[in-house]
């Protein structure tokens, strides 16, 4: 199987639930020198899209969309130890807590960004899940973070965004963390509004973005 | 789960004439349908044609299985027509039904121990069927002691314990389910098995009452059913209950029922 073969399969393989199958591809793109993002962006991340999609049109329920997130999460767990071999020797780039923001279970770009970030050399603390806003300040102080990354798939939790940025105000502890946000249906405007400090449109934007500023030790504009 | 199905019986009005005619293309559309439609298994019963069930009931299994690669459920009281019938079955037959009767059971164990069939084992001796959860409890330890000891591994036995009509015991029902647990406790490996039409005799909206006492038994832990898989509620209330009761993981036999159609009855029926 060529490049685009390999994609397309594992893009299918998402649409069929195969949990095997997406890994044997994973491991086949991998042998074939298929970079790892590529493998996530080209194959896995159009075949959630979707299922996402069909989800729409009821065309698949609510159970078949969780399957096929496993079956992502599978996948993507074999491509995470590759993406950190080849990038061994990096300098550490510092602190980063993430996490899916209260009322929000979505967590597939959430893991994504974290395991961008390990590979670019962050140490990450993913706090999974439906995370409380004090959650994030305690990880946050705890760790000493430069970096908190806030994910939300909806519109309906994004309000969840603005929560944690007002906590960290209220704490009075704003100035020594630098508050990333992402996910779908998240935009730069919201971003400014909220006044968080950046927003990553892919999970890939915010690791640069986060690489910069743990580089400047500081917050940008 | 396993399921049988019921439907090719001398019993029923329309079957006997089949079989007394050798209507083979009539059987075997009968046992296809029942496979298509769910059962692992089809119970093959010619028991009324009394002096000619030994060779209909030889004939009956051959015909399906040559049109059609379904297992057979070998069910009489004869011990000749039993064996008959497993030796022209091919593959792995289940036998219904023994007992402990005296003479039901030891005129079937010799055919036990030379074809080693799935066995389907009521609790009943020569004293009738007990009315007690321990009762049927003692039963079912004699049978899956014997039948063990005749070489029939656990996973292979198919204990029923016995349901009477809820119109003549208001608390049979009850007492089943608890000798269910009970069996299914001591004897984790061993299965068991029931038909669901005895429980509603005697009452008005007998369906009802049955499609209700399969859901009671699927949530007490049985694991095969005797009954009619071209009763479309029925198969869906078996595959909606099997989901609620986490043996279906990720909704995938559900949704794929409801994707065969298997539901599309409800729509008709609400309009
Ligand atoms: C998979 C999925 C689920 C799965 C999630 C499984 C899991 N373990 O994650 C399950 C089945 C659990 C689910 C549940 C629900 N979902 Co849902 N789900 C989706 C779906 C199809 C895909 C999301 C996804 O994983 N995309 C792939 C990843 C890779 O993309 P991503 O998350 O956007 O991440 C990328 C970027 O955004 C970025 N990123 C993400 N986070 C961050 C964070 C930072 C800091 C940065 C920098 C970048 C970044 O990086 C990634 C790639 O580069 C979307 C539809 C869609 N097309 O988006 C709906 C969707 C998000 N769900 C939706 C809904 C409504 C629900 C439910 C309420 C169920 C329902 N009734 O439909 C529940 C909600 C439960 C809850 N309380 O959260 C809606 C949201 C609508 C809205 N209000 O905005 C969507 C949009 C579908 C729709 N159109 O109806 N869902």
């Amino acid at each position: 199987m060529d490049r685009t073969e390999i994609l397309d399969a594992l893009k299918q393989a998402i649409l069929n639930y195969d949990e095997d199958g997406a890994r044997a591809l994973v491991a086949q793109g991998l042998e074939a020198g298929i970079p790892p993002l590529d493998l996530v962006d080209g194959g896995l991340s159009r075949g959630i899209k979707a299922i996402g999609e069909k989800f729409q049109a009821m065309e698949v329920f609510l159970p078949e969309l969780m399957l096929a997130a496993k079956v992502f999460l599978g996948a993507l767990e074999l491509i995470e130890p590759t993406m950190l071999a080849t990038d061994e020797g990096r300098p550490r780039q510092g602190v980063a807590v993430i996490g899916t923001v209260k009322g929000d279970v979505h967590s597939i770009g959430k893991d994504l960004y974290a395991t961008l970030l390990k590979v670019a050399g962050f140490e990450v603390h993913n706090l999974g899940v439906n995370v409380h806003p004090g959650k994030f300040v305690e990880k946050a102080q705890e760790t000493g973070a430069q970096i908190v990354g806030l994910s939300a798939l909806m519109t309906t939790t994004m309000p969840s965004m603005r929560e944690v940025v007002e906590l960290f105000v209220a704490r009075g502890i704003r100035d020594r963390h630098t508050i990333l946000i992402g996910g779908s249906p998240v935009t730069q405007a919201f971003c400014d509004k909220i006044q968080a400090d950046g927003y990553g449109e892919t999970a890939q934007d915010g690791v640069d973005l986060a690489v910069r500023i743990a580089g400047q030790r500081g917050r940008p504009c | 789960m396993l399921i049988v199905g019921e439907l090719i019986n001398s019993t029923r009005r329309q079957i006997q004439p089949l079989l007394e005619a050798r209507d083979g293309a009539a059987i075997v559309n009968l046992a296809r349908r029942q496979i298509e439609a769910g059962a692992h298994l089809v119970d093959v019963n010619c028991a009324t044609l009394m002096e000619g069930e030994v060779e209909c009931l030889a004939w009956a299994i051959q015909t399906i299985q040559e049109a059609c690669d379904a297992r057979i459920s070998v069910d009489s009281p004869n011990p000749l027509a039993l064996r008959r019938g497993l030796e022209v079955h091919r593959g792995k037959a289940m036998l219904d039904s023994i007992n402990l009767e005296h003479e039901r059971w030891s005129g079937f164990l010799p055919v036990v121990r030379e074809f080693r069939p799935e066995v389907v084992a009521l609790c009943m001796d020569d004293s009738g069927i007990p009315t007690t959860a321990a009762g049927k409890l003692a039963l079912a330890t004699t049978l899956v002691e014997g039948l063990t000891g005749a070489g029939i591994p656990p996973q292979d036995i198919y204990i029923d314990p016995l349901i009477f009509p809820i119109a003549t015991d208001s608390g049979c029902v009850r007492v089943f389910l608890e000798a269910l647990g009970l069996i299914k406790k001591r004897f984790p490996e061993v299965r068991t098995i029931c038909g669901l039409s005895n429980v509603s005799f005697g009452l008005p909206h007998r369906a009802q009452i049955n499609q209700v006492f399969l859901v009671l038994c699927l949530a007490h832990g049985m694991d095969a059913f005797i009954l009619d898989p071209l009763d479309r509620r029925l198969m869906a209330n078996l595959t909606t209950a099997q989901m609620l009761l986490d043996q279906d993981e990720f909704c995938r036999r559900y949704l794929g029922m409801v994707r065969a159609g298997k539901f599309d009855f409800l729509k008709t029926q609400r309009a």
